[in-house]
């Protein structure tokens, strides 16, 4: 249990490639912060340095208080799970579990109790004695999982962990391992590029791009609100429609602040009926119909500008490809952004 | 194994492919090695007019040859100590380069470069280098009280052929050495590190056995390499002596068989040798390979 403070961290690459640009970060105890971000956007970057793994060019970096940045990983009482795993392949299960505890000397009864409380946690129990090639891409994330969690360290880091997995299998883990780190109130740092999975397991959501923070909060406020052009369309699938203000103004009452150029329109937020209140009303021509079950992607051409727009209607609606269709979208569900500096302007 | 069956329509064909391969390995291989099974129960006349067949004289000879028993010894010092030596100081090399980022490509390229040499001229270069008379070793070594003399000392002399051999084999070794320790994913070392493992335990708990399957399949090469690949060598710097001190094996087949004319005890020796190598390999896949598989 410990918060972690990042402030001012840069990583300068030989050659003076900047991976990362003054940095700053606070997670209280007990948190689960998510770095999400493209690739190449640091996030991993600055994941290896909070785990000792990579050396930091500038600033510091403290754990419970204490400045970690020359100690070495083993030093920093901190867990690590791997995108790859990272199992011993010539250990078995008990083997790889045990490891961290035995290099740190803990008592033969300490380790067995730990291991096996681990191993009922993750329900690992019957795989203790095999080795990690006879299990599968559940199997081992699991006991990628159970090595981080039998430490009981001040932090756990989470290095793209379900990336490897399919699909189902990483909803399923996904809620795992968002239940073990409510349960064990771990302070924890997750890296992934999946929105989703940003989303869901989140308490604290940390954007990333090209080296820096585009924007901190908790998930739904940075959907609602999101402060930057690249946080609005990275955060939501299908992406947030970005349209020129000069097809809107005459779709409404635009009463949008000096600067504005560019206005953001989730898909979801499109109506097929009129709202009550200020609202555009936009006509398009309907290309693609995508039913997804619970809801349906209307892909549109705007008339005029020709642009391509993405609706997410109720399941059967009743619109048909080739199809006309109006558009509305209340002026409290506009999103206004200046192209030049890519910042909101309200 | 699920390997890709080929169905040859002619069934002449598929027996056509194999017999180039199948002739190099009858007529290079199978045959002189039959060849000296058959000599090996022979004796033949001074003159080489007259063979009897002589059943296991040869081989009951040999075991009551002092001399032969004595080789048998000074081969299971040499090959140990040229496969220990060089495999070890291979392996240190690789993991040194192995730290270093961005000129290893060059190192590796240099520590290489000994295995192109020629085993005769390995063994003349360091003769050179120990040369009681004109050599620098021997001169350094005096300095340091140390009398070198291989051609009268058996142990100097062991000593010689057993740096000079595995001078050689090391480059082989670091070679397979350094490509074993690349294959070792770098996250099962970062994760060792996490878990507390300084550089020494991290190496020796999860680098090494990691290393496993190379590490045994040197053993073997460098067992082979000793036993039957140092002939050359030996030639070069001690021919066998002083007083029969580095007369392995192969190089006593040599010098019974060619120089001595005993074509039938040379056979015999050359039989024995066989067998133990096999042996050997033997018992290292029957019993080491268990030990690395994971």
């Amino acid at each position: 249990m410990a918060s972690i403070d990042i402030s001012g961290v840069k990583k300068v690459y030989a050659g003076a490639v900047t991976a990362i640009h003054s940095l700053d970060l606070a997670i209280p105890d007990g948190e689960l912060v998510v770095l999400v971000g493209p690739s190449g956007c640091g996030k991993s970057t600055l994941l290896r340095m909070i785990a000792g793994l990579e050396a930091i060019t500038e600033g510091t970096i403290s754990i419970d208080g204490t400045v970690v940045n020359t100690k070495e990983p083993a030093e920093r009482d901190i867990a690590m799970v791997f995108q790859n795993y990272a199992l011993y392949p010539h250990m078995t299960v008990r083997g790889n579990l045990e490891y961290g505890l035995k290099n740190r000397g803990t008592p033969r009864a300490e380790i067995d109790r730990r291991v096996t409380e681990a191993a009922r946690i993750l329900e690992i129990e019957p795989f203790l004695d095999r080795r990690p090639r006879q299990l599968s891409g559940g199997q081992r994330q699991r006991v990628a999982m159970g090595r981080a969690i039998v430490r009981q360290p001040k932090a756990f880091l989470f290095d793209e962990p379900l990336s490897n997995l399919d699909a189902k299998l990483r909803g399923q883990m996904r809620i795992e391992i968002k239940r073990l780190q409510r349960n064990l109130a771990t302070t924890s740092v997750y890296v992934t590029h999946d929105q989703l999975e940003a989303m869901t397991l989140a308490d604290r959501l940390v954007v990333m791009n090209g080296g820096r923070i585009e924007q901190v909060g908790a998930p739904l406020a940075l959907y609602e609100r999101p402060e930057t052009l690249f946080v609005a369309g990275f955060i939501g699938s299908p992406p947030m429609n970005l349209i020129d203000i000069d097809d809107l103004r005459d779709k409404g009452p635009l009463a949008l602040p000096d600067g504005t150029d560019l206005v953001g329109i989730r898909p979801d937020t499109i109506q097929l009926s009129p709202p009550n209140g200020p609202h555009l009303m936009l006509e398009a021509t309907v290309e693609l119909y995508e039913p997804i079950g619970g809801e349906s992607h209307l892909h549109m051409r705007l008339d005029g500008s020709g642009q391509l727009i993405v609706a997410a209607v109720p399941a059967r609606t009743a619109v048909t490809e080739g199809g006309r269709a109006t558009l509305y979208v209340s002026m409290t569900d506009l999103h206004p952004f200046n192209r030049e500096t890519g910042q909101r302007t309200d | 194994m699920q390997a890709k069956r080929t169905i040859f329509p002619n069934k002449i064909l598929p027996y056509m492919l194999l017999v180039p391969q199948l002739a190099v390995t009858l007529i290079f291989f199978i045959w002189p090695a039959l060849q000296a099974l058959k000599s090996s129960f022979e004796r033949e006349d001074p003159f080489g007019f007259h063979t009897t067949f002589v059943w296991f004289e040869n081989y009951r000879r040999l075991f009551i040859d002092p001399n032969y028993v004595g080789s048998l010894s000074k081969t299971a010092v040499f090959a140990f100590s040229v496969t220990v030596l060089s495999m070890t100081l291979a392996l240190v090399l690789a993991v040194a380069v192995n730290r270093v980022l961005r000129t290893n490509r060059l190192y590796t390229t240099l520590l290489v470069w000994p295995y192109a040499v020629a085993p005769v001229v390995v063994g003349i270069l360091w003769w050179f280098m120990f040369n009681p008379t004109i050599g620098i070793a021997p001169y350094l070594l005096r300095a340091a009280g140390v009398d070198w003399n291989h051609r009268i000392d058996g142990t100097d002399a062991m000593i010689l052929v057993i740096i000079a051999a595995s001078w050689k084999q090391i480059s082989y070794n670091f070679l397979f050495f350094v490509a074993g320790l690349q294959s070792v994913p770098q996250s099962l070392i970062e994760a060792a590190a996490i878990d507390g493992a300084g550089p020494f335990k991290r190496f020796w708990t999860i680098v090494f056995p990691l290393l496993s399957p190379t590490t045994f399949f040197l053993l073997i090469v460098n067992m082979n390499y000793a036993m039957f690949d140092t002939f050359g060598l030996i030639d070069a710097t001690t021919q066998g002596g002083p007083a029969q001190a580095t007369n392995i094996l192969v190089y006593k087949v040599y010098t019974d068989g060619f120089i001595g004319l005993n074509i039938g005890s040379s056979s015999a020796q050359s039989v024995v040798l066989m067998i133990i190598v096999i042996a050997l390999t033997a018992i290292q896949f029957r019993y080491v390979e268990r030990r690395v598989q994971y």
